[in-house]
């Protein structure tokens, strides 16, 4: 079941179906073994295919699911996929799951909008908290998700006068215990109060967005309870000091991504330029083609980050550009000589040129404001207007406010030991604290503060979250791409949760340390190839340099992942044709191989490139009056009688229609180059443009 | 990373996609190559550096010979010249210790697969394809499975990644009293090269149930008949041969006649010529060792496969199966039911065309033994052989046609370029005092060129008597040049040829390329070079199958030169 269908499930039903006798208590029937099967099959068939053969555990997970009491054997006989429609109720205990909204809330928003599917829900409920709170209602949805989560937020949406003895009862206790509650221990909890009496309580708490549901981390069990904000003013201010895990992580990726995607996208466009539209994008096969070269990352981390492709890809071109590497205008994006002498760097140094932007740097930014540091754009300004309160219109940082805001965000990563993991929800939770570095420990009523363009309400809550959204995205989009922070999978309870781990390069890229760390080992100076008669060029210790001189005419013979030392090429015919077209002679790359080889060019490979770029032909196409005879006397004739001005053309052929793109397609194969300015048509090929938003995917 | 003499301290690198270079200038490559080939496919071996790559099939053919993970990764470590990717160091251990898990024994009569763990057992219990072989269980970790069906089971565990160890034995078979002679019948002294007895013992490791089984990989003219000769001798059981055809049966029939103290009553010949002379028997019968071939064994009367079901019933205790990446499908099925005989697999090459490897693993066995060509011939097995194409320009009479034709005609017309013959007479004068090979494809141009060479033709058409008479004049050097089609691909010892001039090929076959070089791969006096030419029509079709031909001989190691038929001829 995939997590769109969950969602819409959650969106279309009315009421959560473990309310109903059946689904609640079966899940709770269920040992937490089962739970996590359950819950790890969904997650399993939510990431393959639709027509992905069902994993190999189902038979066991449908059978617990029968043990519950969720679906029947008549279901069962119908096959898995019927069991899995029919169970509507793990639908929902998945959606809890897969929003967590008992935790840091991310999705907070999705589960506003599936609880209030029709605008006038949504708005009617803001406007009456926003007439309470003294706000402005904008977009109900958006005043839902943000004002939810401050103190005062149960007040307004349903006053204490208004709620009956058991919605009474039902506050004190999820807050009496912490703020979450296993659903299954309620009705002893709250004595004096029928089962009917909770259920109802419990439904209008969730629909005036006052109470959540999720699943427990260490049991698995459903439980009811306030939003995470809400549950640490409950437990007070955090005391104890974030403390790195000692236990081994189960997944883990870190490396220098940007980097790595800059080289990568280098050689793709040495091998094959790319064509520009008009506009100055990039027409979508070639920006399809480059987003292959880039280097591919492990399952998990792409199922957590579904736009990590289009982030690396677009944050590659851009410091290339800026480094004019690349160039700015015109309608060919090929690497310029400034390209060279940067694969000539060694990785580490090409590494600290890429950074995007660095706190102690004035200028250098790639995107306007903060958010080539920060990865999106973010300000924060202390002040106030003439009530003595912050007001939404300043939306003009100073020079100093944003120096103040950088710093605000290096200082929350700075007391982290470097290459040990931490967990990023309770990092988050302790370094929002306060307001976090939006808040700039000023009282929040005087901070005027915007995330991605969008004003934080000056309330202590909002800002907590907005700066726990700004923290997440500098470690994902800036530190953990540019190689500053390393991403962990490690066990907590039944799941696994995001951790991360500060490298020596973060310490560098938030400005806490001056200088770059010194790169562990010293690069390969010059690479070390060997032509094989067999056509294959075996680049030992390969440096990006030498991969770009040989990309230009040979194939990559197999993947490489980053990290191996040897890169094969294989010289094939249409590689030499393709050199041979674009203008390069025999002799060229021949003398490439000579300087590259410590083994010489084998006789037969050097016959090959020069046969095979021999063939290479130039023609043109163009267009001439055509006299056409019905035999060679008749021609003799026209051809005496026009004179000199007539000529027969015994290298030209006639053709009754323009060249096909067959026709054309054909003729380079054959090594055939038509000499003819081509006015090819641009495709129309525009895609959404939207700007990428960094959507976490993940249970974070 | 260099030596004071400039090599390279290490020769490998293994690379995160399970291939691995070995870069033979480098020191201690020899060595590194001696490992390499225990748990590793050698993928292509040209001059400077040689790719081998670890797969599923290699690691549980190493564990087959007794070379668990950890020394698989404990020899890569010692040879490689960076530290082995993490992927590759799960996948040796993952890949490596499933062979083992898995075992089969007999007991009672009936038939046991053991399965290491409770856990394992529970997983392959759920799977429906295994599941159809389990009469019951036996225990946590044992299955009492159907013991007829012993190689379909096999089949069906290699095929969702698990391979079983065959621990089963064999029946006996019909004794037989056979040994190597210590002189051939033209009375040379007989001794086996080192290698063909280190082939023949790993593959019948002293009788035991861990042995008995599997595939001896060597080189074309590097004596796989012999080998397959000493493992007769060590079963001293009813064998059955199985070869390519009916000129590779009479060979097989002669050699062991040669070589083994058999008479000629105990060797029964069974082929298309010999049945044809018993008018089809329905059920034919058989003799001590029987030699017969795999088109035999297929044929089909209606439903029924007599000959195979023949076999099946007969009392062999070994089968040989001769050139085994050839073994086609219907003999797979007779092999699946032929799981309690002894049976070794003989083979230049275990890649085949239709990707069967893993069926001739679970149903042949696994690989017992494999040494490289350059290997060999640096030892002086097999003769150094050097390839020239010779580009020969399109006949001015055929250039219309050529340009004219369809696409699928091409490359028979620029197989059959009339403008080669010339150069193969002039090829022919350059090595009068050698015995030559002429191969072709089409018979008609190959009939062109015996005509114009005077040397006589063998084509499928050619009897069988014919075609040994013709052979053995060869091979005594009464005739000194033979032209060959497609018949002249498999399993034909013809050891005086010294020179092979291959006028037209089956496209860019590589299996093709790889027998026909072996024509001429045997040790020559004095340790005089092979030469073999092919014959390419420049600027054709033929060009690019011949650049598939180039790039696979010269993966194999051998010096490829390119010259033109002026130049040759000048």
């Amino acid at each position: 079941m995939s997590r769109s269908k969950i969602v819409k499930l959650v969106a279309t039903t009315s009421a959560p179906p473990w309310r109903k006798k059946g689904g609640e208590e079966g899940w709770h029937s269920l040992p937490s073994e089962s739970r996590a099967r359950i819950l790890s099959l969904v997650a399993e068939m939510g990431a393959a295919p639709a027509d992905a053969a069902p994993p190999a555990q189902v038979e066991e997970v449908v059978r617990d699911i029968m043990r519950a009491g969720f679906v029947d054997a008549k279901d069962i006989a119908r096959g898995p996929g019927a069991v899995f429609r029919e169970a509507e109720a793990l639908a929902w205990i998945f959606a809890a799951a897969g929003l967590r909204l008992l935790e840091s809330a991310p999705d907070i928003e999705s589960h506003v909008r599936a609880l209030f599917p029709t605008f006038a829900d949504a708005q009617r409920l803001a406007q009456s908290a926003g007439s309470r709170g003294g706000f402005s209602a904008g977009d109900p949805y958006y005043v839902l998700a943000t004002y939810s989560a401050s103190a005062e937020w149960a007040e307004w949406a349903l006053p204490e006068k208004k709620r009956t003895p058991a919605e009474t009862k039902l506050l004190e206790v999820v807050r009496a215990r912490g703020g979450r509650v296993p659903t299954r221990d309620l009705e002893q909890l709250m004595p004096g109060f029928t089962r009917e009496a909770i259920d109802a309580a419990r439904a209008h708490l969730v629909e005036r967005l006052i109470l959540f549901h999720g699943l427990s981390d260490e049991t698995l069990d459903v439980e009811i309870g306030v939003l995470a904000t809400e549950q640490r003013r409950l437990r007070g201010p955090a005391v104890e000091p974030l403390a790195p895990v000692d236990r081994e992580p189960a997944e883990r990726f870190g490396a220098p991504l940007l980097e790595r995607a800059a080289v990568a996208l280098l050689l793709e466009l040495t091998r094959e330029p790319a064509k520009v539209k008009r506009d100055g994008d990039l027409h979508v096969k070639a920006e399809q083609r480059l987003q292959k070269a880039l280097e591919p990352l492990p399952e998990w981390l792409v199922a957590l980050f579904t736009n990590l492709d289009a982030l690396r890809f677009d944050l590659a071109l851009a410091v290339l550009t800026e480094q004019g590497a690349l160039p700015a205008e015109g309608d060919t994006l090929a690497p310029t000589e400034a390209a060279r002498e940067l694969l000539a760097k060694p990785a580490s140094e090409r590494q600290a040129l890429l950074l995007p932007g660095r706190p102690s740097e004035a200028k250098g930014y790639l995107i306007t404001g903060d958010e080539g540091f920060f990865g999106v754009n973010a300000t924060s300004i202390v002040a106030k207007d003439r009530n003595g309160r912050a007001h939404a219109q300043f939306q003009h940082p100073t020079p100093a406010d944003r120096k103040a805001l950088r710093e605000a965000v290096a200082r929350s990563f700075a007391p982290l030991e470097v290459g040990r993991f931490y967990d990023l929800a309770q990092f988050l939770e302790r370094a929002a604290d306060g307001g976090g570095p939006l808040a700039r420990g000023a009282d929040p009523a005087l901070v005027c503060a915007t995330v991605g363009h969008r004003t934080i309400p000056p309330v202590g809550e909002a800002l907590a979250d907005a700066s726990r959204s700004l923290l997440r995205q500098v470690l994902c989009a800036r530190l953990f791409v540019s190689g500053g922070a390393e991403l962990a999978m490690v066990g907590v309870g039944h799941a696994d949760r995001l951790h991360f781990a500060l490298t020596p390069f973060g310490r560098y890229y938030l400005g806490l340390d001056a200088a770059p760390p010194a790169p562990s080992a010293p690069a390969a100076a010059t690479s070390r190839a060997i032509v094989q008669p067999s056509f294959e060029v075996v680049l030992l210790e390969a440096t990006p340099l030498a991969i770009a001189d040989l990309v230009a005419f040979t194939e990559p013979a197999n993947a490489h992942a980053h990290g191996d030392h040897a890169r094969i090429f294989k010289i094939t015919k249409a590689s030499v044709l393709a050199a041979a077209r674009a203008g390069t002679s025999a002799e060229s790359l021949l003398a490439t191989l000579e300087r590259l080889s410590k083994t010489g060019v084998p006789d037969n490979v050097a016959r090959a490139i020069r046969d095979w770029a021999g063939t290479i032909k130039r023609v043109s196409v163009g267009s001439a009056p055509v006299v056409q005879c019905p035999d060679a006397e008749t021609l003799a004739r026209v051809a005496s009688a026009l004179g000199k001005g007539a000529k027969p053309a015994p290298f030209a052929l006639v053709l009754d229609k323009n060249l096909t793109a067959a026709q054309r397609k054909k003729l380079e194969k054959l090594g055939i180059v038509i000499d003819e300015a081509v006015d090819e048509e641009e495709e129309d090929d525009d895609v959404d443009d939207e700007a990428y938003e960094w959507v976490p995917a993940g249970p974070w | 990373m260099t030596t004071a003499t400039g090599a390279p301290a290490r020769s490998v690198i293994v690379q995160s996609d399970y291939s691995i270079l070995l870069e033979v200038a480098a020191q201690g490559a020899e060595e590194a190559r001696d490992d390499l080939l225990r748990f590793a496919e050698l993928v292509k071996s040209p001059e400077h550096v040689h790719t081998y790559r670890l797969t599923p099939l290699s690691l549980w053919n190493a564990a087959a010979a007794g070379h668990n993970a950890e020394a698989v990764l404990a020899a890569l470590e010692r040879h490689a010249r960076f530290p082995v990717p993490q992927n590759v160091r799960a996948f040796v251990l993952e890949q490596g210790t499933r062979y083992g898990r898995l075992a089969l024994h007999a007991k009672e009569g009936g038939l046991i697969l053991d399965v290491a763990t409770a856990h394992l057992a529970e997983e392959l219990f759920r799977q429906p394809s295994i599941r159809q072989f389990i009469i019951d269980r036996a225990g946590e970790t044992k299955f009492a499975v159907q013991p007829g069906l012993r190689g379909n089971l096999k089949q069906a565990l290699i095929k969702i990644g698990w391979p079983v160890e065959d621990l089963a034995g064999y029946v006996a078979g019909a004794p037989l009293e056979v040994a190597l002679r210590e002189k051939t019948l033209a009375g040379a002294p007989l001794e086996l090269r080192p290698y063909q007895r280190e082939a023949a013992n790993a593959f019948y490791d002293q009788g035991s149930a861990r042995g008995g089984t599997g595939v001896v990989v060597l080189p074309c003219g590097a004596g796989k008949t012999i080998v397959g000769i000493a493992a007769i001798c060590s079963a001293k059981t009813r064998t059955l041969v199985v070869t390519t055809g009916t000129s590779a049966a009479k060979q097989w029939r002669s050699e062991l006649l040669d070589k083994t103290t058999l008479s000629p009553e105990q060797v029964l010949e069974l082929t298309g010529d010999t049945t044809a002379r018993r008018k089809k028997e329905a059920s034919p019968s058989f003799g001590p060792v029987t030699v017969t071939t795999y088109q035999l064994l297929s044929h089909r009367a209606g439903a029924r496969f007599p000959h195979m079901e023949a076999v099946a019933s007969g009392e062999f205790g070994l089968i040989i199966y001769d050139e085994v990446h050839l073994l086609p499908a219907p003999v797979f099925r007779l092999t699946a039911e032929l799981q309690a005989r002894r049976r070794l697999g003989l083979t230049a090459t275990l890649l085949r065309e239709d990707g069967r490897e893993d069926d001739v693993f679970s149903l042949v066995g696994p690989k017992r033994h494999d040494v490289p060509w350059k290997v060999l011939e640096r030892a002086g097995w097999i003769a150094e052989a050097l390839c020239t194409e010779v580009r020969v320009p399109l006949h001015a009479s055929q250039k219309a046609a050529y340009a004219t034709a369809e696409k699928k005609d091409h490359a028979r017309i620029a197989a059959e370029n009339e403008s080669k013959l010339p150069v193969l007479a002039w090829l022919l004068r350059a090595h009068a005092a050698e015995p030559v090979l002429v191969l072709g494809t089409y018979v008609d141009h190959l009939q062109a060129a015996g005509a114009l060479v005077g040397a006589p033709v063998i084509t499928g058409a050619t009897r069988a008597a014919e075609r040994e008479r013709l052979y053995q004049a060869f091979r005594e050097g009464r005739l000194p040049v033979l032209a060959l089609s497609k018949v002249g691909n498999y399993a034909i010892d013809l050891p005086e040829a010294a020179v092979a001039v291959q006028i037209s090929g089956t496209f860019g076959s590589r299996q093709e390329e790889a027998q026909r070089l072996g024509r001429v791969l045997r040790p020559k006096k004095g340790g005089k070079r092979a030469r073999f030419y092919t014959l390419v029509t420049r600027e054709t079709v033929e060009q690019d199958f011949a650049m598939k031909r180039q790039l696979f001989l010269t993966e194999q190691g051998y010096r490829y030169e390119v010259r033109e038929a002026a130049e040759v001829m000048r």
